[in-house]
């Protein structure tokens, strides 16, 4: 859960720093930790900006600026050269893409492309978190693909993990699966007349 | 190896979607979950980091579960060192705007 600023604060050099949080009514919430506050889970957001490498794990999700005010988020996959995110952690702690509440990993569907994901690492979509491929208005057309390669170094190291209240959708162009013959044929027919012969 | 979280809607491969994360700051378990308190702690019973002269917008935290709905939920980036909150961090939600999660599933992030 990420919450963002008013605007943009610069820190000053040489000094600690805590991350503190509260909740108005007790009982509401935990937090997760590696065994007690002092090791609350947090992180802070800068605001150098840079596009993704070979080796980075990478976080989307929404980002609460005020109570009841979410701007969501989301990232159009749209690499076609193959370049292999994440850190290779095996751990599902660490993924190599965490897709949380308010934030979206969408392939897109353009004609005649072919899409490419390359991940060392795991993927992890978390409650109100959506992985998509497509969408039943816009589907992956026949001209085009999505390679989706998991770069295990052992059996099961990675793979997609959509946890509970998360979301994955895909869609590929509709198909005609069955035609119908337009006559009648005898068993020494040759040829067989159909309605549609395309797919 | 660097941690990027998206800044902005865009395309992945686009350098203006994604920011840095602090590494100093980045804090990650899934081990425990402690109960969130009703007053800010003490910054010394809580782990401090040195992130240098860096600019930042925003503050990540993994809930754990949500067992109320009840009140709100805040959170702050406080000076340590100066012993004093650092104006314009504290963001402020309702506990209904935390998303269903909880330790069974470990879907919160």
């Amino acid at each position: 859960m990420f919450f963002k600023f008013s605007a943009p604060v610069t820190l000053l050099g040489a000094t600690a720093y805590v991350v503190r949080f509260k909740t108005s009514s007790s009982s509401q919430c935990s937090i997760f930790t590696g065994g007690g506050l002092s090791t609350a889970t947090r992180f802070l957001r800068t605001t150098t900006t840079q596009a993704p490498v070979a080796g980075d794990d990478r976080f989307i999700m929404g980002e609460w600026t005020a109570a009841a005010t979410m701007t969501t988020r989301a990232v159009t996959a749209d690499d076609t050269i193959t370049i292999d995110y994440g850190s290779a952690s095996t751990s599902l702690v660490t993924p190599a893409l965490s897709i949380s509440n308010g934030g979206t990993y969408e392939v897109p569907t353009s004609a005649s492309t072919a899409y490419i994901q390359k991940i060392s690492g795991n993927v992890v979509v978390y409650s109100g978190g959506t992985l998509k491929v497509g969408s039943s208005g816009s589907r992956m057309p026949s001209t085009s693909s999505l390679t989706w390669t998991m770069d295990c170094a052992s059996n099961v190291d990675f793979g997609i993990r959509i946890k509970a209240y998360g979301t994955f959708s895909a869609y590929g162009e509709s198909k005609q699966r069955i035609t119908t013959l337009t006559s009648n044929v005898s068993a020494a027919g040759t040829i067989i007349p159909v309605t549609s012969t395309t797919g | 190896m660097a941690r990027l979280m998206c800044v902005a809607n865009g395309n992945n491969t686009s350098s203006s979607t994604w920011a840095v994360i602090d590494s100093t700051s980045y804090s990650e378990s899934e081990t425990a979950n402690t109960a969130m308190p009703t007053s800010y702690s003490s910054s010394a019973s809580l782990g401090n980091f040195t992130p240098g002269a860096i600019t930042v917008d925003g503050i990540g935290i993994r809930i754990a579960a949500r067992t109320g709905t009840t009140g709100t939920l805040s959170v702050e980036l406080y000076n340590h060192t100066g012993a004093a909150s650092v104006a314009g961090t504290e963001v402020t939600v309702n506990m209904t705007d935390v998303v269903h999660c909880s330790t069974t599933n470990l879907e919160g992030g």
